[in-house]
Protein backbone atom coordinates (compact mmCIF):
# COMPACT_ATOMS: atom_id res chain seq x y z
CA UNK A 1 0.00 0.00 0.00
CA UNK A 2 1.34 3.42 -0.92
CA UNK A 3 1.74 5.96 1.86
CA UNK A 4 -0.65 8.86 2.24
CA UNK A 5 0.14 12.54 2.61
CA UNK A 6 -1.92 14.68 5.01
CA UNK A 7 -3.87 15.95 1.96
CA UNK A 8 -4.68 12.47 0.58
CA UNK A 9 -8.38 12.46 1.42
CA UNK A 10 -8.86 15.92 -0.05
CA UNK A 11 -7.31 14.89 -3.38
CA UNK A 12 -9.70 11.96 -3.73
CA UNK A 13 -12.72 14.05 -2.82
CA UNK A 14 -11.83 16.78 -5.35
CA UNK A 15 -11.36 14.84 -8.56
CA UNK A 16 -7.69 14.01 -8.10
CA UNK A 17 -6.67 11.09 -10.31
CA UNK A 18 -4.44 9.25 -7.86
CA UNK A 19 -1.32 7.36 -8.88
CA UNK A 20 1.57 5.90 -6.93
CA UNK A 21 4.67 8.07 -7.00
CA UNK A 22 7.76 7.70 -4.79
CA UNK A 23 5.78 5.32 -2.59
CA UNK A 24 2.95 7.81 -2.08
CA UNK A 25 -0.54 8.03 -3.46
CA UNK A 26 -0.66 11.43 -5.18
CA UNK A 27 -2.81 13.09 -7.85
CA UNK A 28 -1.35 13.09 -11.36
CA UNK A 29 -4.01 15.69 -12.16
CA UNK A 30 -7.46 16.91 -11.14
CA UNK A 31 -10.49 17.31 -13.38
CA UNK A 32 -9.13 20.06 -15.60
CA UNK A 33 -6.23 18.09 -17.03
CA UNK A 34 -2.47 18.53 -17.19
CA UNK A 35 -2.38 21.24 -19.88
CA UNK A 36 -4.93 23.42 -18.08
CA UNK A 37 -3.15 23.03 -14.73
CA UNK A 38 0.16 24.02 -16.33
CA UNK A 39 -1.32 27.08 -18.04
CA UNK A 40 -3.23 28.15 -14.92
CA UNK A 41 -0.05 27.97 -12.84
CA UNK A 42 1.69 30.26 -15.34
CA UNK A 43 -1.20 32.75 -15.48
CA UNK A 44 -2.41 32.76 -11.87
CA UNK A 45 -0.87 30.10 -9.67
CA UNK A 46 -0.83 26.47 -8.65
CA UNK A 47 -0.91 24.67 -5.31
CA UNK A 48 1.03 21.41 -4.98
CA UNK A 49 1.07 18.69 -2.34
CA UNK A 50 4.73 17.64 -2.18
CA UNK A 51 4.82 15.86 1.16
CA UNK A 52 6.34 12.85 -0.61
CA UNK A 53 9.68 14.67 -0.51
CA UNK A 54 12.16 13.62 2.18
CA UNK A 55 12.87 16.13 4.95
CA UNK A 56 15.81 15.89 7.34
CA UNK A 57 16.87 18.32 10.04
CA UNK A 58 20.56 18.35 10.89
CA UNK A 59 21.70 19.86 14.18
CA UNK A 60 24.27 19.56 16.93
CA UNK A 61 27.69 21.17 17.35
CA UNK A 62 29.19 19.32 14.39
CA UNK A 63 26.30 19.92 12.00
CA UNK A 64 27.89 22.51 9.77
CA UNK A 65 31.16 20.61 9.39
CA UNK A 66 29.18 17.48 8.57
CA UNK A 67 27.13 19.23 5.88
CA UNK A 68 30.25 20.84 4.40
CA UNK A 69 31.90 17.44 4.19
CA UNK A 70 28.87 15.59 2.79
CA UNK A 71 27.17 17.97 0.32
CA UNK A 72 28.59 19.40 -2.90
CA UNK A 73 27.53 22.96 -2.13
CA UNK A 74 29.15 24.72 0.80
CA UNK A 75 26.70 24.86 3.68
CA UNK A 76 28.96 27.24 5.60
CA UNK A 77 28.49 29.85 2.83
CA UNK A 78 24.71 29.79 3.30
CA UNK A 79 23.49 32.83 5.26
CA UNK A 80 20.76 32.57 7.85
CA UNK A 81 17.38 33.04 6.15
CA UNK A 82 18.44 31.61 2.80
CA UNK A 83 18.40 28.32 0.91
CA UNK A 84 20.52 26.82 -1.86
CA UNK A 85 20.62 23.96 -4.34
CA UNK A 86 23.06 21.16 -3.65
CA UNK A 87 23.85 17.63 -4.68
CA UNK A 88 24.87 14.59 -2.73
CA UNK A 89 27.84 13.02 -4.49
CA UNK A 90 29.34 9.58 -4.11
CA UNK A 91 33.15 9.34 -3.99
CA UNK A 92 33.23 8.97 -7.81
CA UNK A 93 31.35 12.22 -8.47
CA UNK A 94 28.09 10.54 -9.34
CA UNK A 95 24.84 11.80 -7.89
CA UNK A 96 23.25 10.02 -4.99
CA UNK A 97 20.59 12.73 -5.17
CA UNK A 98 19.99 16.42 -5.66
CA UNK A 99 18.58 18.40 -2.79
CA UNK A 100 17.83 21.80 -1.30
CA UNK A 101 19.36 23.04 1.93
CA UNK A 102 17.39 25.59 3.98
CA UNK A 103 18.76 27.65 6.86
CA UNK A 104 15.65 28.74 8.77
CA UNK A 105 17.50 28.66 12.09
CA UNK A 106 21.03 29.68 13.15
CA UNK A 107 22.19 26.23 14.20
CA UNK A 108 19.97 23.71 12.41
CA UNK A 109 19.61 22.99 8.70
CA UNK A 110 16.67 21.51 6.80
CA UNK A 111 17.67 19.26 3.91
CA UNK A 112 14.93 18.34 1.40
CA UNK A 113 15.60 15.37 -0.88
CA UNK A 114 13.68 13.57 -3.60
CA UNK A 115 10.88 11.32 -2.41
CA UNK A 116 12.12 8.43 -4.54
CA UNK A 117 15.55 8.63 -2.82
CA UNK A 118 14.33 9.27 0.70
CA UNK A 119 15.29 5.91 2.26
CA UNK A 120 18.56 5.67 0.30
CA UNK A 121 19.59 9.17 1.36
CA UNK A 122 18.64 8.56 4.99
CA UNK A 123 20.83 5.44 5.09
CA UNK A 124 23.69 7.23 3.33
CA UNK A 125 23.59 10.27 5.61
CA UNK A 126 22.98 8.29 8.80
CA UNK A 127 25.97 6.06 8.13
CA UNK A 128 28.19 9.16 7.88
CA UNK A 129 26.87 11.11 10.84
CA UNK A 130 29.71 11.60 13.35
CA UNK A 131 29.56 12.26 17.08
CA UNK A 132 28.03 15.62 17.84
CA UNK A 133 25.62 15.63 14.89
CA UNK A 134 21.93 14.80 15.08
CA UNK A 135 20.07 13.86 11.95
CA UNK A 136 16.31 13.73 12.35
CA UNK A 137 13.91 12.49 9.69
CA UNK A 138 10.92 14.83 9.96
CA UNK A 139 9.24 13.72 6.74
CA UNK A 140 6.15 12.41 8.50
CA UNK A 141 5.76 15.23 11.05
CA UNK A 142 6.47 18.17 8.78
CA UNK A 143 4.20 18.51 5.73
CA UNK A 144 5.45 20.23 2.57
CA UNK A 145 3.37 22.21 0.08
CA UNK A 146 4.30 24.43 -2.83
CA UNK A 147 2.50 27.53 -4.06
CA UNK A 148 3.83 28.79 -7.39
CA UNK A 149 2.85 31.50 -9.81
CA UNK A 150 2.14 35.22 -10.25
CA UNK A 151 -0.62 35.39 -7.61
CA UNK A 152 1.30 33.41 -4.99
CA UNK A 153 2.64 36.46 -3.12
CA UNK A 154 -0.77 38.03 -2.76
CA UNK A 155 -2.44 34.77 -1.80
CA UNK A 156 0.12 33.74 0.78
CA UNK A 157 0.25 37.20 2.37
CA UNK A 158 -3.55 37.19 2.65
CA UNK A 159 -3.74 33.71 4.18
CA UNK A 160 -0.86 34.20 6.60
CA UNK A 161 -1.84 37.77 7.44
CA UNK A 162 1.87 38.40 7.85
CA UNK A 163 4.86 39.74 6.01
CA UNK A 164 6.51 37.41 3.54
CA UNK A 165 10.25 36.75 3.34
CA UNK A 166 12.15 39.51 1.48
CA UNK A 167 11.63 39.45 -2.29
CA UNK A 168 14.13 37.40 -4.24
CA UNK A 169 14.72 33.75 -4.81
CA UNK A 170 15.82 31.49 -1.96
CA UNK A 171 14.80 33.85 0.84
CA UNK A 172 13.24 32.31 3.95
CA UNK A 173 10.98 33.38 6.79
CA UNK A 174 9.00 31.87 9.63
CA UNK A 175 5.34 32.75 10.06
CA UNK A 176 2.59 31.75 12.45
CA UNK A 177 -0.79 30.65 11.14
CA UNK A 178 -3.53 29.86 13.67
CA UNK A 179 -0.81 29.12 16.20
CA UNK A 180 1.02 26.75 13.88
CA UNK A 181 4.55 27.54 12.77
CA UNK A 182 4.84 27.79 8.98
CA UNK A 183 8.30 27.78 7.39
CA UNK A 184 8.11 29.93 4.25
CA UNK A 185 10.67 29.67 1.46
CA UNK A 186 10.86 31.53 -1.83
CA UNK A 187 11.82 28.43 -3.77
CA UNK A 188 10.12 26.04 -6.14
CA UNK A 189 10.32 23.64 -9.04
CA UNK A 190 8.22 25.47 -11.62
CA UNK A 191 10.57 28.22 -12.78
CA UNK A 192 8.02 30.83 -11.70
CA UNK A 193 9.56 34.17 -10.68
CA UNK A 194 7.18 34.16 -7.69
CA UNK A 195 6.63 31.03 -5.68
CA UNK A 196 6.93 29.40 -2.29
CA UNK A 197 7.59 26.12 -0.63
CA UNK A 198 5.92 25.80 2.74
CA UNK A 199 6.52 23.52 5.70
CA UNK A 200 4.18 23.09 8.63
CA UNK A 201 3.13 20.44 11.14
CA UNK A 202 1.44 17.57 9.29
CA UNK A 203 -1.49 17.75 11.72
CA UNK A 204 -2.34 21.25 10.45
CA UNK A 205 -1.53 20.75 6.77
CA UNK A 206 -4.99 19.89 5.48
CA UNK A 207 -6.55 22.91 7.17
CA UNK A 208 -3.86 25.17 5.71
CA UNK A 209 -4.27 23.61 2.25
CA UNK A 210 -8.01 24.23 2.38
CA UNK A 211 -7.44 27.85 3.36
CA UNK A 212 -5.06 28.30 0.40
CA UNK A 213 -7.57 26.64 -1.95
CA UNK A 214 -10.48 28.76 -0.68
CA UNK A 215 -8.66 32.10 -0.75
CA UNK A 216 -6.83 31.13 -3.93
CA UNK A 217 -9.95 30.36 -5.96
CA UNK A 218 -10.97 34.03 -6.52
CA UNK A 219 -7.39 34.72 -7.66
CA UNK A 220 -7.54 31.86 -10.15
CA UNK A 221 -5.13 29.63 -8.21
CA UNK A 222 -5.87 25.90 -8.54
CA UNK A 223 -4.52 22.66 -7.10
CA UNK A 224 -2.05 21.03 -9.50
CA UNK A 225 -1.01 17.40 -9.85
CA UNK A 226 2.23 15.63 -10.66
CA UNK A 227 1.62 15.73 -14.42
CA UNK A 228 1.81 19.51 -14.66
CA UNK A 229 4.51 19.61 -11.97
CA UNK A 230 6.62 17.66 -14.46
CA UNK A 231 5.80 19.81 -17.52
CA UNK A 232 6.39 22.99 -15.50
CA UNK A 233 9.84 21.85 -14.37
CA UNK A 234 10.65 20.72 -17.91
CA UNK A 235 9.70 24.10 -19.37
CA UNK A 236 11.87 25.69 -16.67
CA UNK A 237 14.77 23.40 -17.69
CA UNK A 238 15.07 21.86 -14.23
CA UNK A 239 16.47 18.35 -13.72
CA UNK A 240 14.64 15.38 -12.27
CA UNK A 241 16.47 12.58 -10.52
CA UNK A 242 16.12 9.30 -12.40
CA UNK A 243 16.06 11.20 -15.69
CA UNK A 244 18.67 13.96 -15.93
CA UNK A 245 20.48 12.72 -12.84
CA UNK A 246 21.39 9.07 -12.69
CA UNK A 247 23.63 7.15 -10.32
CA UNK A 248 25.89 6.11 -13.22
CA UNK A 249 26.38 9.53 -14.82
CA UNK A 250 28.81 12.31 -13.81
CA UNK A 251 27.41 15.20 -11.78
CA UNK A 252 29.26 17.84 -13.79
CA UNK A 253 27.25 16.91 -16.90
CA UNK A 254 24.40 18.85 -15.29
CA UNK A 255 24.32 22.60 -16.05
CA UNK A 256 22.88 23.25 -12.57
CA UNK A 257 26.13 21.90 -11.10
CA UNK A 258 27.34 25.49 -11.56
CA UNK A 259 25.05 26.48 -8.69
CA UNK A 260 25.04 23.25 -6.75
CA UNK A 261 28.74 22.33 -6.61
CA UNK A 262 31.30 24.57 -4.92
CA UNK A 263 34.83 23.64 -6.00
CA UNK A 264 36.54 26.64 -4.39
CA UNK A 265 39.96 25.31 -3.31
CA UNK A 266 39.73 27.33 -0.09
CA UNK A 267 36.77 25.24 0.95
CA UNK A 268 38.57 22.05 1.91
CA UNK A 269 37.70 18.47 1.22
CA UNK A 270 34.23 17.03 0.78
CA UNK A 271 32.76 13.81 -0.50
CA UNK A 272 33.36 13.50 -4.24
CA UNK A 273 35.53 16.62 -4.47
CA UNK A 274 38.50 15.07 -6.24
CA UNK A 275 36.29 13.32 -8.82
CA UNK A 276 34.21 16.47 -9.40
CA UNK A 277 37.37 18.57 -9.95
CA UNK A 278 38.55 16.05 -12.53
CA UNK A 279 35.13 16.09 -14.24
CA UNK A 280 35.14 19.90 -14.34
CA UNK A 281 38.55 19.94 -16.02
CA UNK A 282 37.54 17.21 -18.46
CA UNK A 283 34.44 19.18 -19.41
CA UNK A 284 36.33 22.46 -19.78
CA UNK A 285 38.75 20.79 -22.21
CA UNK A 286 35.90 18.95 -23.98
CA UNK A 287 38.10 15.88 -23.51
CA UNK A 288 35.07 13.60 -23.30
CA UNK A 289 36.83 11.11 -21.07
CA UNK A 290 35.01 11.65 -17.77
CA UNK A 291 32.10 13.71 -19.12
CA UNK A 292 31.44 12.48 -22.65
CA UNK A 293 27.94 13.94 -22.70
CA UNK A 294 26.39 16.87 -20.96
CA UNK A 295 22.79 17.82 -20.43
CA UNK A 296 21.21 20.39 -22.69
CA UNK A 297 17.74 21.67 -23.38
CA UNK A 298 16.44 20.65 -26.79
CA UNK A 299 13.45 22.17 -28.58
CA UNK A 300 11.73 20.59 -31.57
CA UNK A 301 11.36 22.83 -34.61
CA UNK A 302 8.72 20.59 -36.21
CA UNK A 303 5.31 19.64 -34.91
CA UNK A 304 5.37 16.23 -33.31
CA UNK A 305 6.32 14.35 -30.21
CA UNK A 306 9.53 13.34 -28.52
CA UNK A 307 10.00 11.51 -25.28
CA UNK A 308 12.56 10.18 -22.83
CA UNK A 309 14.74 7.64 -24.65
CA UNK A 310 14.40 9.25 -28.09
CA UNK A 311 17.77 9.04 -29.90
CA UNK A 312 19.30 12.28 -31.18
CA UNK A 313 21.31 12.68 -34.37
CA UNK A 314 23.75 15.39 -35.40
CA UNK A 315 25.20 15.45 -38.91
CA UNK A 316 23.67 12.05 -39.45
CA UNK A 317 25.43 10.40 -36.50
CA UNK A 318 24.03 9.39 -33.10
CA UNK A 319 24.86 12.24 -30.73
CA UNK A 320 22.74 11.73 -27.65
CA UNK A 321 19.45 10.76 -26.10
CA UNK A 322 16.51 12.55 -24.51
CA UNK A 323 16.33 12.19 -20.73
CA UNK A 324 12.93 13.94 -20.52
CA UNK A 325 10.56 15.11 -23.19
CA UNK A 326 6.91 15.73 -23.91
CA UNK A 327 4.44 18.29 -25.15
CA UNK A 328 4.39 21.43 -23.04
CA UNK A 329 1.77 24.18 -23.31
CA UNK A 330 2.39 27.93 -23.21
CA UNK A 331 0.40 31.13 -23.42
CA UNK A 332 0.81 33.50 -26.32
CA UNK A 333 1.74 36.78 -24.67
CA UNK A 334 0.15 40.03 -25.73
CA UNK A 335 2.24 42.88 -24.39
CA UNK A 336 3.52 41.91 -21.00
CA UNK A 337 0.77 39.45 -20.12
CA UNK A 338 -0.53 36.06 -21.17
CA UNK A 339 -3.25 36.54 -23.79
CA UNK A 340 -6.24 34.32 -24.42
CA UNK A 341 -4.53 31.82 -26.68
CA UNK A 342 -2.26 28.93 -25.90
CA UNK A 343 -0.16 26.58 -27.99
CA UNK A 344 2.04 23.58 -27.36
CA UNK A 345 5.69 22.80 -27.98
CA UNK A 346 7.67 19.58 -27.96
CA UNK A 347 10.43 20.22 -25.41
CA UNK A 348 13.06 17.99 -23.93
CA UNK A 349 16.29 17.67 -22.01
CA UNK A 350 19.00 15.58 -23.61
CA UNK A 351 22.37 14.06 -22.91
CA UNK A 352 24.39 15.41 -25.86
CA UNK A 353 27.95 14.60 -26.89
CA UNK A 354 30.23 17.41 -25.71
CA UNK A 355 31.32 17.90 -29.34
CA UNK A 356 27.82 19.07 -30.36
CA UNK A 357 28.01 22.86 -30.78
CA UNK A 358 25.39 25.15 -29.22
CA UNK A 359 23.88 26.04 -32.62
CA UNK A 360 23.75 22.46 -33.94
CA UNK A 361 20.90 21.30 -36.14
CA UNK A 362 19.67 18.12 -34.52
CA UNK A 363 17.18 15.42 -35.35
CA UNK A 364 15.20 13.60 -32.67
CA UNK A 365 13.75 10.23 -33.55
CA UNK A 366 10.45 9.10 -32.11
CA UNK A 367 8.41 6.14 -33.34
CA UNK A 368 10.18 6.05 -36.68
CA UNK A 369 9.87 9.75 -37.42
CA UNK A 370 12.58 12.38 -37.14
CA UNK A 371 11.86 15.89 -35.92
CA UNK A 372 14.21 18.77 -36.53
CA UNK A 373 15.39 20.19 -33.24
CA UNK A 374 18.06 22.37 -31.73
CA UNK A 375 19.79 22.97 -28.41
CA UNK A 376 18.57 26.07 -26.58
CA UNK A 377 19.75 27.91 -23.47
CA UNK A 378 16.23 28.22 -22.05
CA UNK A 379 12.63 27.58 -23.07
CA UNK A 380 11.23 30.48 -21.06
CA UNK A 381 12.42 33.54 -19.17
CA UNK A 382 11.03 35.63 -16.32
CA UNK A 383 9.07 38.72 -17.46
CA UNK A 384 7.69 40.68 -14.52
CA UNK A 385 5.61 38.29 -12.43
CA UNK A 386 5.33 35.80 -15.31
CA UNK A 387 7.47 33.11 -16.85
CA UNK A 388 7.24 33.91 -20.53
CA UNK A 389 7.95 31.36 -23.29
CA UNK A 390 10.89 32.25 -25.54
CA UNK A 391 10.49 32.16 -29.29
CA UNK A 392 12.34 29.19 -30.70
CA UNK A 393 13.13 29.27 -34.40
CA UNK B 1 -17.17 8.38 -11.93
CA UNK B 2 -18.28 6.67 -15.15
CA UNK B 3 -20.26 9.45 -16.81
CA UNK B 4 -18.72 8.63 -20.17
CA UNK B 5 -20.94 9.23 -23.15
CA UNK B 6 -21.78 6.29 -25.41
CA UNK B 7 -23.86 7.06 -28.52
CA UNK B 8 -26.55 4.69 -29.76
CA UNK B 9 -26.25 3.67 -33.39
CA UNK B 10 -22.46 3.50 -33.41
CA UNK B 11 -20.33 0.37 -33.16
CA UNK B 12 -17.42 0.06 -30.73
CA UNK B 13 -14.22 -1.90 -30.25
CA UNK B 14 -12.97 -3.26 -26.94
CA UNK B 15 -10.01 -0.92 -27.44
CA UNK B 16 -12.36 2.10 -27.22
CA UNK B 17 -12.68 3.19 -30.84
CA UNK B 18 -16.07 4.00 -32.33
CA UNK B 19 -17.24 3.65 -35.93
CA UNK B 20 -20.21 5.28 -37.67
CA UNK B 21 -21.28 3.63 -40.91
CA UNK B 22 -23.03 5.77 -43.53
CA UNK B 23 -23.48 3.96 -46.84
CA UNK B 24 -20.10 2.56 -47.82
CA UNK B 25 -18.11 4.98 -45.64
CA UNK B 26 -17.08 4.45 -42.04
CA UNK B 27 -16.04 7.34 -39.80
CA UNK B 28 -13.72 6.36 -36.95
CA UNK B 29 -12.87 8.05 -33.66
CA UNK B 30 -12.04 7.51 -30.01
CA UNK B 31 -14.76 7.09 -27.39
CA UNK B 32 -15.44 9.46 -24.54
CA UNK B 33 -14.08 6.81 -22.19
CA UNK B 34 -10.85 6.63 -24.20
CA UNK B 35 -10.30 10.39 -24.26
CA UNK B 36 -10.99 10.71 -20.54
CA UNK B 37 -8.47 7.95 -19.81
CA UNK B 38 -5.86 9.49 -22.10
CA UNK B 39 -6.18 13.00 -20.75
CA UNK B 40 -5.20 15.93 -22.95
CA UNK B 41 -4.32 14.72 -26.41
CA UNK B 42 -1.33 16.74 -27.59
CA UNK B 43 -0.44 15.14 -30.91
CA UNK B 44 -2.04 12.75 -33.39
CA UNK B 45 -0.09 10.80 -35.95
CA UNK B 46 -2.71 10.30 -38.65
CA UNK B 47 -2.52 7.52 -41.23
CA UNK B 48 -1.69 8.27 -44.86
CA UNK B 49 -4.69 8.66 -47.16
CA UNK B 50 -4.90 5.63 -49.42
CA UNK B 51 -3.45 3.26 -46.85
CA UNK B 52 -5.14 -0.14 -46.52
CA UNK B 53 -5.92 -1.12 -42.96
CA UNK B 54 -7.07 -4.41 -41.53
CA UNK B 55 -9.74 -4.75 -38.88
CA UNK B 56 -8.11 -4.25 -35.47
CA UNK B 57 -4.82 -3.32 -37.11
CA UNK B 58 -2.92 -0.33 -35.67
CA UNK B 59 -3.62 2.65 -37.85
CA UNK B 60 -2.77 5.78 -35.94
CA UNK B 61 -1.20 7.00 -32.71
CA UNK B 62 -2.53 9.54 -30.24
CA UNK B 63 -0.11 11.15 -27.83
CA UNK B 64 -0.98 12.68 -24.49
CA UNK B 65 1.42 14.48 -22.16
CA UNK B 66 2.12 11.20 -20.40
CA UNK B 67 1.89 8.42 -23.00
CA UNK B 68 1.41 7.25 -26.56
CA UNK B 69 -1.56 5.06 -27.44
CA UNK B 70 -2.16 3.04 -30.57
CA UNK B 71 -5.52 3.38 -32.26
CA UNK B 72 -6.96 0.29 -33.96
CA UNK B 73 -9.11 0.27 -37.07
CA UNK B 74 -12.61 -0.96 -36.20
CA UNK B 75 -13.10 -2.17 -39.79
CA UNK B 76 -10.88 -3.14 -42.70
CA UNK B 77 -10.77 -0.66 -45.55
CA UNK B 78 -8.90 2.13 -47.24
CA UNK B 79 -8.18 5.43 -45.53
CA UNK B 80 -10.18 7.87 -47.66
CA UNK B 81 -9.85 10.99 -45.56
CA UNK B 82 -8.22 12.09 -42.31
CA UNK B 83 -9.25 14.87 -39.94
CA UNK B 84 -6.59 17.45 -40.78
CA UNK B 85 -7.95 19.79 -38.07
CA UNK B 86 -6.32 17.51 -35.49
CA UNK B 87 -2.87 18.54 -36.70
CA UNK B 88 -3.47 22.05 -35.37
CA UNK B 89 -5.94 21.21 -32.62
CA UNK B 90 -5.49 17.68 -31.27
CA UNK B 91 -7.57 18.70 -28.25
CA UNK B 92 -10.68 18.34 -30.45
CA UNK B 93 -10.54 14.68 -29.42
CA UNK B 94 -11.06 15.75 -25.81
CA UNK B 95 -13.62 18.42 -26.59
CA UNK B 96 -15.83 16.55 -29.07
CA UNK B 97 -14.71 12.97 -29.56
CA UNK B 98 -17.84 11.86 -31.47
CA UNK B 99 -17.98 14.99 -33.63
CA UNK B 100 -15.19 17.41 -34.55
CA UNK B 101 -12.60 15.06 -33.01
CA UNK B 102 -13.11 12.21 -35.51
CA UNK B 103 -9.90 10.60 -36.78
CA UNK B 104 -10.40 9.13 -40.24
CA UNK B 105 -12.89 7.88 -42.82
CA UNK B 106 -12.60 4.44 -44.36
CA UNK B 107 -14.05 3.23 -47.66
CA UNK B 108 -14.14 -0.20 -49.23
CA UNK B 109 -15.48 -1.62 -45.99
CA UNK B 110 -17.11 -5.00 -45.39
CA UNK B 111 -20.29 -4.61 -43.32
CA UNK B 112 -20.07 -8.24 -42.22
CA UNK B 113 -17.13 -7.19 -40.02
CA UNK B 114 -19.55 -5.17 -37.86
CA UNK B 115 -20.47 -8.50 -36.26
CA UNK B 116 -17.04 -8.49 -34.58
CA UNK B 117 -17.78 -5.17 -32.85
CA UNK B 118 -19.86 -4.14 -29.84
CA UNK B 119 -23.11 -2.24 -30.06
CA UNK B 120 -23.75 0.71 -27.73
CA UNK B 121 -25.30 -1.40 -24.96
CA UNK B 122 -22.50 -3.96 -25.00
CA UNK B 123 -19.89 -1.17 -24.96
CA UNK B 124 -21.64 0.54 -22.03
CA UNK B 125 -21.40 -2.72 -20.13
CA UNK B 126 -17.72 -3.03 -21.00
CA UNK B 127 -16.77 0.37 -19.61
CA UNK B 128 -18.94 0.19 -16.51
CA UNK B 129 -17.37 -3.13 -15.61
CA UNK B 130 -13.87 -1.79 -16.30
Amino acid sequence: MPEKTPIYVWHGAHGGKLVEFAGFSLPVMYGGGILAEHLTTRRHGGLFDISHMGRFVVGGPGALAFLDATLTNRASSLPLGQAHYTLISDPEGRPLDDAYLFRFWPDRWLLVVNGANHAKDRDWLTSRVPEGVELEDLSAELAMLALQGPASDRLLAAVLGAELPPAGRNHLGIATWREAEVLVSRTGYSGEPLGFELFLPASRALEFWEALVAEGAPLGVVPVGLGARDTLRLEAGLPLYGHELRPDEPIMALPQARFGVDLDPARGDFLGRRALMAQAEDLKARAGRLVPRRLSLVAALDKGMMREGSPIYWEGRPAGVLTSGTTVPAWRFTGGEPGGESYTRALGIARLDVAVPPDAQLEVEYRGRRLRARPVKSFAAPAGPYLRPREIA
Amino acid sequence: MSENKVLDGLYYTKEHEWVRVEGQTATVGLTDYAQSQLGDVTFVELPAVGRQVAQMGEFCVVESVKAASDVYAPLSGEVAEVNAALEETPGLINQDCYGAGWLAKLTGIDLAELDNLLDADAYRRLITEA
